[in-house]
């Protein structure tokens, strides 16, 4: 179930069309949605912040149909995993040969790299080795392994709540949560982590 | 019993080694930057007013119920102690046969007196299931307006 906070901001929102109340909602939230969207993309964080504008963006607009079945923040969640899966789409889709895709396939792979390693290893960010070895571990993992275990262990939702926000079935969930689980444990004790 | 494995074990510490926190960084200003509108204006204020049309509607149909309660409840009251006195006038006539300390007699007489003062339980039960009838069908018809 949504917070009682979350709740009254979301009928302000939605009665009154309330900008301000709708701030505190993103203020309250925007670091569940963007930490889940940076590890789903592999740390990169200025794809992951344009994800979770879109994600909000779309919240905005749909929140009058908002039932309260699940938490807000499950919700918020499963509109940002449907956001990350469009924009994946979108990528596989693109045609190349247009703008920035106009490299070759090797040169957008080593720029993107590149702003990867560049977001990882930035000044601003103090603990950049440490979330660099997590987005490497969680790189080993197939995409919805990986979503199912950020969810679990960084997000710590429960099984139902996974199920909400992928739209899978609980149990293919525990299937994969058991795949990714035992995949990472094995790659970690290999890299030294015991 | 659900038990942790050393898989579940690790992770969990690996994670919590792992854990950061994202500051906002301006994100909140630049998401409420490029907001679209939502809704028209005149959607809103159409809303607004429709949320305080149902509200006189609620408050009008409580008080009916409660004024249609009222004046049943008066009906009931006046009718039921009419015929509480009539049968008291029986039972005093027939009384005075009886000896004037009689219990009973005193009994009757506080009877009187009380039912002046209190409801009798039918008229709780009419009352009550009047509201139970009337209410549901004066909120469906404020919602479905």
């Amino acid at each position: 179930m949504a917070r009682l906070s979350d709740i009254k901001l979301i009928a302000q929102v939605v009665t009154f069309g309330s900008e301000r109340a709708f701030a505190q909602l993103v203020e309250a939230h925007q670091e569940t949605v963007r930490r889940f969207l940076c590890r789903l993309t592999a740390g990169d964080g200025m794809r992951a912040d344009d994800l979770a504008q879109e994600t909000f963006i779309r919240a905005w607009q749909g929140l009058s149909s908002f039932r309260q079945l699940s938490g807000f923040e499950t919700w918020l969640l499963r509109i940002a995993y449907r956001v990350f899966l469009d924009d994946e789409r979108k990528e596989k889709n693109r045609p190349k040969g247009e703008g920035l895709e106009s490299l070759r396939d090797g040169e957008a792979a080593q720029m993107s790299y590149n702003r990867r390693q560049a977001a990882l290893t930035s000044p601003l960010s103090p603990d950049s080795s440490l979330r660099h070895d997590l987005d490497l571990a969680l790189a080993t993992l197939s995409e919805t392994e990986r979503t199912c275990v950020v969810l679990q262990f960084v997000e710590g939702q429960s099984v139902r709540d996974i199920a909400t926000i992928t739209g899978l079935l609980e149990n293919t969930v525990k299937s994969h949560l058991l795949r990714g689980k035992r995949h990472l444990a094995d790659y970690l004790r290999k890299n030294g982590y015991n | 019993m659900k038990t942790k494995t050393d898989d579940d074990i690790l992770l969990q510490q690996f994670f919590a080694e792992h854990q950061h926190h994202m500051a906002d960084n301006g994100f909140t200003e630049r998401v409420m930057a490029m907001l679209p509108a939502r809704e028209d204006a005149a959607v809103l204020t159409l809303r607004r007013w429709r949320i305080i049309l149902d509200t006189v509607v609620v408050l009008c149909a409580i008080c009916l119920i409660v004024m249609l309660g009222m004046h049943l409840w008066h009906q009931m009251h006046a009718g039921t102690i009419h015929i509480m006195n009539g049968s008291i006038t029986i039972f005093h006539n027939m009384s005075m046969l009886l000896d004037p300390d009689n219990l009973l007699v005193q009994l009757i007489y506080f009877l009187r007196r009380l039912a002046g003062v209190l409801p009798s339980p039918t008229q709780l039960l009419v009352l009550f299931l009047t509201i139970l009838v009337l209410l549901p069908i004066t909120i469906k018809a404020a919602l479905r307006r």
